[in-house]
Formats: C-alpha cells, structure tokens, sequence
C-alpha cells in the first residue's frame, strides 16, 4: 500500500480542494484552523511619539537634579569644615597646664572653673588622635574643691568638632537657662550628676557636677566660669 | 534532572555536615570561674523618656569614692573596686589608709583619687588579690583574698555577706545596708547601666553598656515611683555603684536584671 503523507497531499492541492481538505482535518483533529490573513502586529506599548517625550522627560528631570548641585557650589556661601570623633578612637594625655594656663599659651577666650588656689585635685587631660598628638581634639578638666569636696568636670571642645561622648549631654538637658546672652541647657540628678552645655565663642562647654548638693547647684557653677 | 537533583542534595549535606562540625556548643562557666577583667564602657545609648504627673523618690548616697585604675595597672578592677571600699570605711575606721584623711569633714563627701595614698593601696591591692596571675584580671575569690589580707593588716577583720536572691540581688537588703553605712560589692558579667535626668513632668533615662564582667562599688540606692491621674503605673529601682571607669564615674545599676554572678556586703570587724 502506498504511504499516504497528508501533509503532502494537502500541499500539492491547490484551490477549492486544498480548503476541503484542510476543513476536514481540522475537524478530525479539532484543532482550530488558522487564518492565513495577515497578523495584525501588536501595538508598542510606548509608540514613538510617547518614548520621545518620555526621553525629553528624562533629560529634564536630570538637569533639574544636577544643575542646582553644580551651580550650589559656585554660588552658595562656603559652609565651614566639620570634623567627626568617636571616644573609641581618640586617646587621652596629661595636658601639662591647666585649661587657664593653655587659654593663655594659645592666646583664646576660654572659660575654665578658677578653683585653682583651692583646688584639692586638678587633672587636665588632652584627647587625641593616636598619631597626631598636637592635634588636640578638645581638653578636659576635673577640679575638686579642696574646701567642700565639690566635684567638676569640664571639658572644652571647638565648635565646628562633634564627638559622640557628648551626645548624652544633648540628649539629656531638658532645661534651659538663659545667662549673658547664653542659653546654658541643663538637666539634674542629685543623686549622681548634674549636667549642663553651652556655646561659648567658638567653644562648646560641657560640665558635670558629681554629687549635686542642690538642684540647680550646676547652674552656679556654669554662672562661675564667666 | 535525577542527576541534578543528586547534585543539589550532595552540596546541602555538605554544607550541613560543615555546619554541624564547626558548631561546638558553649559550656556556662560557673560564678566562681569568672575572671573580673578589661572591662569598658560604651557610649550612652538609647535614651528612655518617662513621663508622668508626679513622682515619689526614696533615695540616698553614701558619696563613696569614685576611682579609676592607675596607669600601668591592667585588668585593674578588683584592685580599684577594692580601693574604694578601703578609702570608704577608712572613715569609719581609723588608719584603714594610714596617713589619709579620705573625706571632707565639711560635706562629708570622700576626698578624690590623689596622687600619693590611693596609688599606693591600689598598687598593694593589685598584689594581694594575685591580678593577671592565674588568669586576665581576678578571680571572686581572689578579690575577696586580697581584701581580707589587707583590712587583716590593718587590725581589721572582714566578713562578705551575702544578698543574692535567687539571681538578682536583694534590693531591700542592700537598702537596709546603705541605710546603716555599709558598701555593696558586685561581681557582675557585662551589663547595662543607667543614667537620669530628671524633670518636673519627665525623666529622662540612658543606657550605657559595661563590656566584661566587672567588679563594682555599690554605696547608694534609689527608687523612683511614677503616678499618672493618681495611679501608680510604674516603679524603678536602682543600685547606686562606683563604677571603676572612665566615664561616668557613677551610674545606676538595675537589681533585677539577672547579669549577676555574686553581690556581697563588705563588713568590717
């Protein structure tokens, strides 16, 4: 018997008869048959007109970005350097003088506690960076009255200096105090430690007070230095 | 896909078996093997604020003294925890320091670290209490040594009186202590300690971390008791302790909070 190959059979048919036989194999196998018009082509979901104006888009978006950061730099005030410290990496060493003494050598308007004829201890302390020991990073002072016992630590630091010990203190101050045009920012626990901060002439000032005989013995203190 | 499969299953057990054999479980040591050394403090973090419309304090300070380790010194705790215990009775009893006069009769607070007498009896505390001999820093019982030896030569004798209850201390006899001038010792594993400030309608609470087990002087207490519309809705209790360390030199210390190894009452005979 000859091979039937249906596949070529319906190739070889042209016309009316290959439509037949295409109708009549699509109806033993159920498959749908296929319409040999032209496919209509999917319609773009971004046309040319639309990706053009979204490039448009996008370029002015960008320039809307990078212009003023440019422009900032040629035109805004130049802001002042800041520097960044965390305790962990500054070290601590005997500063030699006390915060007075070091005012006076660095020619500065500095506040410092004057217990210094009465004092029954007095420790002054620089805190650098390990590899940089004439870059003070600020200056800490404890001073013990010799004829109450009274307890405080000062510690200096130059304004444009943050360092994260010192966050407690602005964390914590929940007063403040308005003294010679300075606002002194405060907060108490007669119990342990008083607290107080303040900007003064390009320094910041934090002092502790152990042992607080009062609740707002820190402000005395902090009238003290100026 | 049969071989896949085979492959995928053959990389987790490896991997597994590679866990399981580096995995070597912890063994607890025990209070008596803890070595009370290198300890530091961590910035303050973490700032509580409570608020409420009154409150009740019941608190006091003995003011002991606040210490920190002498240069060339390390792993120096117990010597300057020890320190201060000495410098603290040497108000109660005469010549515990010879030749110091440890407090200011004006305002009875503790005279500060000098240069000359607290060097010496920390460097003779350092000794006696074998630090850095068997181990980094002291052992409890090499703490508790070398303080009796010292207090025994200066004509003293001590006993340490336990207040643990449980694994916290007892805080109502540690008040009851500090109410009749007597110092706590704490043998701690790393902790939290607290800082205050306190407002008229807020109090505002730190935390800062103790890294190592440590040795502290406790000489205070402290509870405070928040009220809102009339009703008690929350009570605080703290330790007052010397901690031993940079800054702060004093901060509260949570009796409830299961980081204890030991804490004892220092008594003098």
């Amino acid at each position: 018997m000859k091979d039937f190959d249906i596949d070529s059979t319906i190739e070889v048919a042209d016309g009316d008869r290959k439509t037949r036989l295409l109708a009549q194999l699509h109806a033993r196998t159920g498959i749908p048959e296929i319409q040999e018009h032209g496919v209509k082509s999917r319609k773009r979901f971004f046309g040319v007109k639309a990706s053009a104006f979204g490039l448009v888009g996008i370029c002015v978006v960008s320039l809307a970005i990078v212009l003023p950061i440019s422009l900032r730099n040629e035109t805004a005030p130049p802001s002042q350097e800041r520097y960044t410290y965390t305790a962990a990496e500054l070290s601590e060493k005997d500063l030699g003088m006390t915060i007075k003494e070091y005012a006076q050598k660095i020619g500065k308007d500095i506040l410092y506690l004057d217990w210094y004829d009465v004092a029954e201890e007095c420790n002054t302390t620089k805190y650098i960076l390990p590899t940089e020991e004439n870059n003070i990073i600020y200056v800490a002072e404890e001073i013990t009255n010799g004829e109450t016992g009274d307890n405080v630590q000062l510690c200096v630091v130059d304004i444009n200096i943050d360092v994260d010990r010192f966050d407690y203190f602005k964390d914590n101050c929940l007063y403040e105090y308005e003294y010679n045009g300075v606002t002194i920012n405060w907060s108490y626990d007669n119990i342990i430690t008083s607290i107080a901060y303040f900007e003064y002439n390009d320094y910041k000032y934090y002092v502790q007070f152990a042992y607080p005989p009062s609740e707002q013995a820190i402000l005395d203190i902090v009238k003290e230095m100026f | 896909m049969k071989k896949i499969k085979s492959l995928i299953f053959n990389v987790l057990a490896a991997i597994g078996l590679t866990v399981l054999g580096a995995w070597t479980p912890s063994v607890a040591l025990s209070a008596a093997e803890y070595r009370y050394a290198n300890a530091q403090l961590y910035s303050l973090y973490a700032t509580e604020t409570v608020t409420f419309d009154t409150k009740e304090s019941d608190a006091k300070a003995n003011y002991a003294p606040q210490f920190t380790a002498i240069s060339g010194l390390t792993n120096a705790c117990g010597a300057v925890a020890g320190s201060e215990i000495v410098s603290y009775y040497d108000k109660y009893y005469p010549d515990m320091i010879p030749g110091w006069e440890s407090f200011y009769a004006a305002s009875g607070k503790y005279r500060a670290q000098d240069k000359v007498y607290i060097p010496s009896v920390m460097n003779e505390l350092y000794t006696l209490m074998r630090t850095n001999v068997d181990g980094d820093g002291v052992s409890e019982s090499d703490f508790t040594d070398g303080l009796a030896q010292y207090i025994t030569d200066k004509g003293y004798s001590m006993n340490m009186q336990s207040v643990m209850s449980g694994t916290t201390v007892d805080y109502a006899a540690c008040k009851n202590a500090i109410d009749n001038n007597k110092v706590i010792v704490l043998f701690t594993r790393a902790t939290d300690m607290y800082l205050l400030s306190e407002g008229t309608t807020q109090d505002s609470i730190s935390t800062i971390t103790i890294s190592a087990s440590h040795i502290m002087v406790v000489s205070g207490y402290r509870e405070s008791k928040y009220y809102k519309s009339g009703k008690l809705f929350r009570t605080d209790r703290y330790l007052v302790a010397s901690t031993g360390l940079g800054s702060p030199k004093a901060a509260y210390y949570k009796p409830d909070n299961n980081k204890l190894n030991g804490a004892y009452i220092v008594n003098i005979l």
